[in-house]
């Protein structure tokens, strides 16, 4: 405890912090123009002190965790920190830096009171397009060149001075341009705005109470999270799992190794023997690597807590060089989130057997994107594309069953699309969308049942691509719990010209094609032997599982 | 002689106000809400006040959480969903989304109807409002055994793309009135909530046909006790967009009264004498705070009933987890204050009912901020020795006296409230520094003033009877309904008459309403809105367009008037872009008799304080005179620190703060 700050101060200016962290996200969300920031909560900021530890932030999605602070270092890194002056702002999205692919931008901006630097705003958010080579994002990118812009830090507001130049250089390259203009002017104002709340707080507590807080919430965090891993057993932890593939070579998967060990009150997430890096887009910058593992921990401990610079200071995580991992020019990286997902899921996984109350079954895993676009007759044959991920199920764990039909972890609180919205919006019919039966994990507590939704083509002239993972390391159970059904895309059903295939890119369609979709399950939990009977009943009765499966998985006798 | 009465019923007690129409002057009671049957409690409260004068009540107004409390409760009715084949998993799979972004044990809460309970049938309307497959009686048929065996008490019929045209959901809604009888409440989905989006849709449908049997059963109860008092004016009841209804049309649109339990107090708002208000409600578990902008609430379309989605017209109110109960604890050396809470058992520490963690009232309590023989009047004793007992745990946890513990926590949560009102507010492009803080609710006043030096906020006002204050807005509310089509395109490509037309529908189902009511048309008055949007985005903002439709309906002076919206609200717009319509709107509001607070007659000079306790402010031990408020009149002036008692609430006054009465009876109170 320090000697100079009374707790109540320091409680009163870490929820302040908090809260001028949530006023830049609202501050970002309020003048985007794009509706992944807006809607999707595609975004994230953070205040941070002049070391570039975090002092508050506010993330829209799951993956966005922790990661804007290794963005600051390198900037100092590159520019020095001595080279800062007011009013300064810098803008980047090298895959190879932030982490994430090319469509996110970052901003950092110095902050300086009383003439002093004594910290920094960062904000990230996607962007509608970046100039790769198709509309959106592209599905069998090869390097990097193919995805659109790349940026190393670049001064955007020189001392207050806007500069056109720049970003009218960066604005030209998306396919939107007034779009990215106002969605960089929205990241501006979520960095003023976190600047000006900064230095009000130091107006009312004074900068050095401020220090002295800041120190003391670090301790406050730090202490919970070494805490929670000395509850841990030593030991060393391992899980591993794989890719289908990378959408390039489609004859080996991509394996993720992930070795947790803990030691006392640290914890090592170690990712040797992980695949190397990939000719195909499931690549992932170092930066964003730490992100994930940082994720992981979090699901782990205090989930509900904000975070602060003083977490993950007893979590070390060893990447291995030239894999996946830790992309390097020119490896693709549009598709990093696959492979972390699945990091996520394999550290819950490894660490199961010692967080019984914390762990579950795993989900379904991945965002089962579908992507339709060519010309809509009913609007003038103008040019439409659609996005959707599609939801799938959730893992079982001791005490309650997985949902059915949730978006993927990484996506957090993103909603799918009505099928009045995209009946009304594109040349497509949805003929149904309804819960997959017999596709969950078996389980005492058994996973959630993945989704069917089926399509049919009502234009002369579409394509579709589609990013469907997790087939060959399906979700899996725990202590007993069975795995979950994997999923799998289907064009014509039922046709001599039926097709089944996961990813697929560009592939025409005429009028009249049907397009379904299966999402997977959850993983179960425990015996399905043991799954309470009148559990297995309501489960029949409800049609979540067929008497059949009820019988041969789950000792039905009825 | 004519008198109007409310009921405000929460979770823990109903409060019950009457007004006298001639004079203004109101009497309020607070009963014991009685959860198994709640006219019991509304009957005990209203013999309280009105006594055997039932004749000479003209209107009864009345907002209850009973809908709310069968779905947080899931007791509400049994209900069957019917829907098109293909789509029965509309209610379970929703949007997908999870609030709770690390949690992989995330779970949705339950849908209302189970799987089993939904129904498939062989119908299909297009996108284009045509309709492709009629609905097939006979698949009505190979159900019907079901439907009439199951022991449903109602029935929700959802089809797919009914927003555009109903014709499908009419024939099955038909089909199953005249099949299952009068028994069976059947609800269309075009009829609860005519707009797109099949989620949203289904699930305010659902909401409806899942609390309308109950909120039935309920009204006529209550009828028939006031009938047997010789009661003859009109029961009306609160909806959740701010209006009130009269009973026979609540019967089957329920939904819109789910959210009405906070309503009340942000219409008083409107009426409290200020035109820029932020009014804080602070009970036991929540602290809720509205915004009343140059005398307007804000009404949002699209609300959220525990999780699940309403489309139905509500009065926006943000809920903070912070409350007289919110427990303050520690956690790796820090001091943390809330979202626990301690609820209403075992509740607070001084209590006496168990409860061992320090709340935001114990601290109050130790710090001499309540009156431990006034609370509630002197109607629930508090336990000084418990509070004290469980602050003292928590301070040795940092080395603390027990005042500075307690002032502490008080200081933590003021800030989060505050912190919390700053997000709001500066979100709208709104300051807070310009708003009058008007606070309710039984704690709300303990904390206004400390708020309000937070915010930079000059003026906090306390109406009279704050704890009531919910009931007495309750009798300020005009009747009102709604009425929505979905129509979307890019509003260049529709002509002017087709939108009037649109409108001319909406006034036509409108009056049919309003003869319900038994309110001509000519008395009331009509608002047409619309929700647009640049072509490409989601989310909508919902323009009022009265002067672009004083005529014929002017589109260019509606667009004009979005783009000037779009800027005010997110700082950027886009004139030169397309503008899409989505929703169009009608409203109508018939004003009710509103009668001016009267203030505290008879009472004038110094109050005298009933007695003197030590207290604590600013970390220091100040002598606290505690007053009645029914001593302090209009000529009072009470100089902080001070606190002021009566039956439903208590205010804290401040060192430096000074409180006076105003010309109907508020307290106010400014910062010298």
């Amino acid at each position: 405890m320090s000697n100079k700050v009374s707790p109540i101060v320091v409680e009163i200016v870490r929820n302040a912090l908090n809260s001028a962290a949530h006023e830049m996200n609202n501050s970002l969300a309020r003048s985007a123009f794009s509706p992944l920031i807006y809607e999707m909560k595609d975004c994230s900021v953070g205040i941070f002190d002049i070391d570039g530890q975090m002092l508050g932030q506010s993330a829209g999605l799951p993956i966005f965790l922790g990661n804007l602070d290794i963005c600051i270092k390198i900037l100092n890194d590159t520019v020095g920190i001595e080279s800062h002056k007011e009013g300064d702002l810098y803008i980047m999205n090298d895959s190879y830096m932030q982490g994430t692919h090319v469509g996110d931008f970052t901003t950092v901006s110095p902050i300086f009171y009383k003439g002093e630097l004594v910290g920094f705003t960062a904000t990230r958010a996607a962007m509608l397009d970046v100039g790769a080579k198709v509309p959106g994002a592209c599905i069998d990118s090869t390097d990097i060149y193919q995805e659109g812009i790349r940026m190393p830090p670049v001064k955007l507001i020189d001392q207050g001075v806007l500069r056109e130049d720049v970003l009218n250089l960066i604005s030209l390259n998306s396919r939107f341009h007034a779009a990215m203009k106002g969605d960089i002017g929205a990241q501006i104002a979520a960095s003023r705005t976190g600047e000006k709340r900064f230095v009000e707080i130091l107006d009312r507590f004074g900068l050095d109470v401020v220090r002295e807080a800041t120190k003391e919430i670090f301790r406050q965090a730090e202490q919970l999270d070494r805490e929670f891993v000395k509850t841990l057993p030593d030991g060393t932890y391992y899980a591993e799992g794989c890719l289908d593939n990378d959408n390039y070579d489609l004859e080996h998967h991509v394996k993720v190794c992930c070795k947790v060990v803990v030691d006392g009150d640290n914890m090592v997430i170690d990712l040797t023997g992980s695949n190397p890096a990939t000719k195909g887009a499931v690549n992932c910058g170092f930066a964003q690597t730490i992100a994930a593992a940082r994720v992981a921990f979090k699901e782990l401990v205090n989930p509900d807590a904000p975070i602060c610079g003083g977490n993950f200071r007893n979590l070390d995580v060893i990447v291995p060089p030239g894999s996946i991992f830790a992309a390097e020019e020119p490896a693709p990286c549009q598709w990093y989130f696959s492979s972390l997902g699945l990091l996520i899921d394999l550290v819950v996984k490894a660490l199961a057997e010692v967080v019984p109350d914390k762990a579950a079954g795993a989900h379904y895993g991945d965002s089962m994107v579908i992507f339709f676009y060519g010309t809509n007759p009913r609007r003038g044959n103008e040019f439409f594309t659609s996005c959707e991920a599609t939801v799938g199920g959730w893992g079982g764990f001791d005490g309650g069953d997985g949902e059915s039909a949730l978006i993927n972890m990484v996506n957090g609180d993103f909603k799918n699309l009505p099928v009045e919205f995209v009946e009304h919006t594109y040349p497509v019919e949805v003929q149904c969308y309804k819960i997959r039966q017999d596709s969950e994990g078996a389980g005492k507590y058994r996973g959630g049942c993945g989704v069917i939704r089926q399509y049919k083509v009502e234009t002369d002239d579409c394509a579709i691509g589609t990013w469907f993972e997790r087939s060959v390391t399906p979700a899996w159970g725990l202590l007993g719990g069975g795995d979950a059904t994997p999923p799998y895309v289907v064009i014509e059903p039922d046709t001599p010209d039926e097709k089944r295939f996961l990813k697929g890119a560009d592939l025409r369609l005429k009028r009249g094609s049907v397009v379904r979709l299966y999402t997977g399950g959850g993983g179960g939990y425990g015996d399905p032997k043991e799954r309470c009977r009148d559990a297995v009943k309501r489960d029949i009765e409800n049609g979540y599982i067929s008497v059949e499966r009820a019988r041969a998985v789950y000792g039905w006798d009825q | 002689m004519s008198y109007r009465l409310s009921a405000d019923i929460g979770g823990t007690f109903t409060d019950v106000v009457c007004i006298n129409d001639a004079t203004g002057e109101y009497t309020t009671t607070k009963v014991l809400t009685t959860p198994e049957k709640l006219t019991n409690g509304i009957m005990k409260g209203f013999d309280e006040v009105i006594e055997d004068r039932y004749k000479q009540v003209q209107n009864i107004v009345h907002g209850t959480t009973s809908g709310l409390n069968a779905v947080i409760e899931r007791k509400g009715a049994k209900c069957a969903v019917i829907t098109t084949r293909g789509f029965g998993d509309v209610l379970e799979i929703g949007r997908g989304n999870r609030p709770d972004m690390y949690n992989n044990r995330y779970q949705r809460p339950r849908p209302l109807v189970p799987r089993k309970d939904i129904y498939e049938v062989d119908e299909r309307t297009s996108a284009d409002g045509s309709v492709k497959l009629p609905l097939q009686t006979a698949s009505l048929e190979a159900i019907a055994g079901k439907l009439k065996d199951g022991g449903y008490e109602s029935i929700a019929i959802c089809l797919i793309n009914s927003y555009l045209n109903p014709e499908n959901e009419e024939k099955a809604a038909a089909w199953l009135k005249d099949y299952l009888g009068e028994g069976v409440m059947v609800i269309t989905s075009s009829e609860t909530a005519r707009e797109w989006r099949e989620y949203e849709r289904t699930s305010t449908t659902v909401l409806n046909a899942y609390v309308s049997p109950i909120t039935k059963s309920h009204l006529v109860a209550l009828n028939t006790e006031l009938k047997t008092r010789d009661f003859e004016g009109n029961l009306y009841i609160m909806q959740s967009n701010g209006g009130v209804m009269k009973d026979e049309i609540a019967v089957d649109k329920a939904v819109q009264i789910l959210m009405s339990g906070p309503v009340g107090g942000a219409i008083g708002g409107t009426v409290c004498g200020r035109k820029n208000v932020i009014g804080v409600d602070m009970g036991g578990t929540s602290f809720d705070v509205s915004l009343i902008v140059d005398g307007q609430t804000e009404i949002t379309v699209e609300s959220n009933v525990e999780g699940f989605p309403a489309l139905v017209p509500t009065v926006n109110i943000f809920s903070i987890g912070a409350g007289g109960g919110s427990i303050a604890w520690e956690e790796g050396g820090g001091m943390r204050v809330g979202p626990q809470s301690a609820g209403a058992k075992p509740g607070p520490a001084c209590y006496g009912q168990g409860g061992t963690q320090p709340t935001i009232t114990d601290a109050n309590l130790v710090l001499g901020r309540i009156d431990p023989d006034h609370f509630l009047d002197g109607r629930m004793k508090l336990d000084i020795d418990a509070a004290k007992k469980a602050v003292s745990n928590f301070a040795d946890k940092f080395g603390m006296d027990i005042p500075t513990a307690a002032e502490g926590i008080l200081a933590i949560a003021n800030h989060k409230m505050a912190d919390a009102i700053r997000e709001i507010t500066v979100r709208r492009g709104i300051d807070p520094r310009e708003f009058t803080l008007l606070a309710f609710g039984g704690a709300g006043p303990m904390h206004a003033a400390h708020i309000a030096e937070e915010l930079g906020i000059e003026e906090v006002m306390i109406p009279a009877v704050p704890g009531g204050f919910s009931a007495w807005g309750m009798l300020q509310a005009d009747i009102r309904h709604d009425a929505v089509r979905t129509q979307m395109a890019p509003i260049d490509e529709v002509d002017s008459a087709t939108i009037d037309g649109i409108f001319d529908v909406l006034y036509e189902e409108l009056c049919g309403v309003l003869a319900k009511e038994g309110i001509s048309p000519d008395n009331a008055v009509f608002h047409k809105a619309m929700d647009l949007r640049y072509v490409g985005q989601e989310f909508t903002i919902n323009l009022p367009v009265d002067d672009a439709s004083a005529g014929a309906f002017d589109k260019e002076v509606a667009k004009k008037n979005f783009h000037s919206l779009h800027e005010r609200l997110y700082g950027h717009s886009a004139p030169g872009d397309p503008v899409e319509m989505v929703n169009v709107r009608l409203s109508v509001m018939a004003a009710s008799n509103k009668v001016p607070a009267s203030p505290v007659e008879g009472v004038s000079g110094e109050p005298k304080a009933i007695r003197e306790f030590p207290g604590v402010f600013d970390f220091k031990e100040q002598p606290v005179k505690v007053y009645n408020r029914s001593d302090i009149g209009m000529d009072s002036k009470v100089k902080g620190p001070a606190v002021i008692v009566e039956l439903t609430a208590t205010t804290v006054v401040p060192p430096a703060w000074t409180l006076t009465v105003n010309e109907m009876g508020s307290m106010v109170m400014v910062k010298e």
